[in-house]
């Protein structure tokens, strides 16, 4: 792997008394797909919250493409190229699928200050759409509002706005949760077909599709990294053995 | 189409065909209030931002063409309304900054306190407002050489300003800005993930909407050629939000409907009774009760029934978080 697209350095992060992430540190190369592990509470969403810039961390640094973020806004760490999806959907519902997809691509260019010339004169962005639904085969669905689609539509449509923006790190928040088994393997399909120019940091609870997408894998467990290293590396591994069969650290 | 262009017809053969004067000139300021309205729907309809100190951006911007006016013998129409539409969005451009540091009712409670603000300066910094008094004795202006001071004029005048701010409006919230706007206020959260910067946008569209309404605030004070606190009260703030619900919130064109309604209401009512807010309010609870997506929402559904088509008349996106404030806000100004 070259250069790191990700590195996390001592990052923390405390609610009150409640320490949620504690010196978690560790890099992801680029074009790396690196999978996080961890049960529930292991504070996997958290972390993702403050690599996007949702959160700031209360300790440490973030540097992404060997920029540090740290102090940087969501959307200015989103021009700089993190995407993200959220593990319950957050879309536009009352926009068509179209105008959503358009708003992911439009948000770098400069006619999103354009007020008087009719949206539907760029015709380029919304073709621009049109091919990557009909990537999902949801073209035919694309002036349909966002609320009037299956909840797995929905779920591919969540990737998809993240992918229109053309990401160098793209955060996955359990793509496929809820997901039936076809769905799923539309979704993990999705995922394996992007270029390596992408740096993917997937949390998913599905172990087929974790194993089946990711290079390496992190496991947090009581916000600490316990473990960190290829997927045969992870599996021998004592302490992972020991947080999911429920041996005591 | 076919109703707008009919609509239009009407509105201009009205005061040929020997519509009395006093309902020409309601008629006027309706056309001026549609206009606030618009501004305001821009906010809550489209952006998601429910603004209760519009009043204050359609009341600084008469004061200002006023004070312009016989201070400062500014006695141009471009010049006035320059003055104005730039005094609202100053005032504006402070409010947003303050306000705009909270979302939802953070920011609703903060804009009800910013118009009470702008209101206590009118009313007691006297020497810049004249106080309780207004200002008084303000001519309109000629327009490329036509005299104003006829009503008649001064309506077909308004008539014209509707058109202008509703084809202004409808252009931007049909732009990619406007589908930015549309982005707001669905889903603030993955806009900033898109790379948005939400505060700007918001920032910005507070002031297109209070260059709008100051557009109309000129109008105004022309219109009424006097200009005192009233114009900028919260009491106005909640009318115009009335007005919004009641044409149908996100319609743009359906609040003509919605102020047509309370100005005739509030005018015919008031000559009736002293107690007529309190069946404005009355009449205005039904609304939000039965068709809380307004006017134009209802006539949509009753137009859906007659096409046949199952739909039920109940009301697909009930607003009634935003129309609940707007009672209670109603009930509090109260002095």
């Amino acid at each position: 792997m070259s250069a790191a697209c990700l590195s996390l350095r001592g990052v923390a992060k405390r609610f009150g008394s409640l320490a949620v992430l504690e010196d978690v540190t560790f890099e992801v190369g680029s074009g790396e797909r690196r999978g996080i592990l961890g049960p529930n509470g292991a504070g996997k969403t958290t972390l993702f919250n403050i690599i996007a810039g949702e959160m700031r961390c209360s300790r440490g640094s973030v540097e992404v493409l060997g920029r540090d973020v740290t102090g940087m806004r969501a959307h200015q760490r989103a021009r700089l190229g993190v995407a993200r999806t959220f593990q319950t959907t957050t879309l536009f519902p009352k926009l068509s699928v179209a105008d959503n997809v358009v708003l992911a691509l439009q948000a770098a260019s400069r006619e999103r200050f354009q007020c008087f010339v009719p949206k539907t004169r760029y015709a380029a962005r919304y073709d621009e759409a049109m091919a990557l639904l009909e990537r999902v085969g949801l073209r035919a669905r694309a002036n349909a509002p966002v609320d009037a689609l299956g909840y797995g539509e929905k779920r591919q449509v969540e990737i998809l706005l993240a992918l229109a923006q053309k990401p160098k790190l793209l955060l996955l928040d359990e793509p496929t949760a809820g997901l039936a088994p076809g769905d799923t393997a539309l979704v993990t399909e999705m995922l394996k077909r992007e270029e390596r120019t992408t740096t993917m940091v997937l949390i998913e609870h599905d172990m087929s599709v974790m194993f089946d997408v990711v290079d390496r894998l992190t496991v947090l467990h009581h916000g600490r990294v316990v473990a960190d290293g290829t997927l045969d590396e992870v599996r021998a591994d004592r302490n992972v053995q020991d947080v999911y069969l429920g041996g005591t650290l | 189409m076919i109703v707008a262009v009919a609509g239009l017809v009407v509105a201009a053969a009205l005061p040929k065909v020997g519509v009395p004067t006093f309902y020409v000139s309601l008629l006027t300021q309706t056309f001026i209030y549609a206009i606030v309205a618009m501004s305001l729907d821009v906010l809550v309809g489209f952006t998601g931002l429910v603004n209760f100190s519009q009043a204050a951006f359609f009341g600084v911007a008469a004061y200002g063409a006023a004070i312009a006016a016989t201070r400062f013998h500014v006695a141009s129409f471009g010049g006035g309304m320059a003055l104005g539409i730039a005094t609202a969005v100053v005032t504006a451009a402070i409010f947003g900054l303050i306000a705009l540091r909270a979302e939802g009712t953070g920011f609703i409670i903060i804009t009800i306190a910013l118009n009470q603000i702008a209101w206590g300066l009118a009313y007691q910094w006297v020497s810049v407002s004249n106080g309780d008094n207004g200002i008084t004795g303000l001519t309109r202006p000629p327009l490329f050489g036509l005299d104003l001071s006829g009503n008649t004029t001064y309506y077909y005048v308004c008539l014209g300003a509707l058109l202008v701010a509703l084809l202004f409006l409808g252009a931007l919230v049909r732009s990619p800005f406007g589908l930015v706007l549309q982005g707001l206020r669905e889903t603030p959260r993955r806009m900033r993930a898109l790379g948005y910067d939400v505060w700007l946008y918001r920032y910005l569209a507070l002031l297109v909407s209070a260059a709008v309404a100051g557009f109309a605030g000129v109008l105004y004070a022309w219109y009424n050629q006097f200009v005192g606190p009233v114009d900028l009260a919260l009491d106005l703030s909640t009318q115009f939000l009335i007005i919004v619900i009641l044409g149908g919130i996100g319609t743009l064109y359906g609040q003509l409907l919605g102020a047509l309604i309370v100005v005739f209401l509030s005018n015919g009512l008031s000559a009736i009774t002293q107690r007529w807010e309190l069946i404005l309010g009355a009449i205005y609870f039904v609304i939000v009760l039965y068709a809380p997506d307004g006017l134009v929402g209802l006539g949509r559904r009753i137009a859906q029934r007659a096409q046949g088509r199952r739909g039920s008349l109940a009301p697909t996106e009930p607003l009634l978080a935003a129309s609940g404030v707007a009672l209670t806000a109603a009930e509090i100004d109260e002095p």
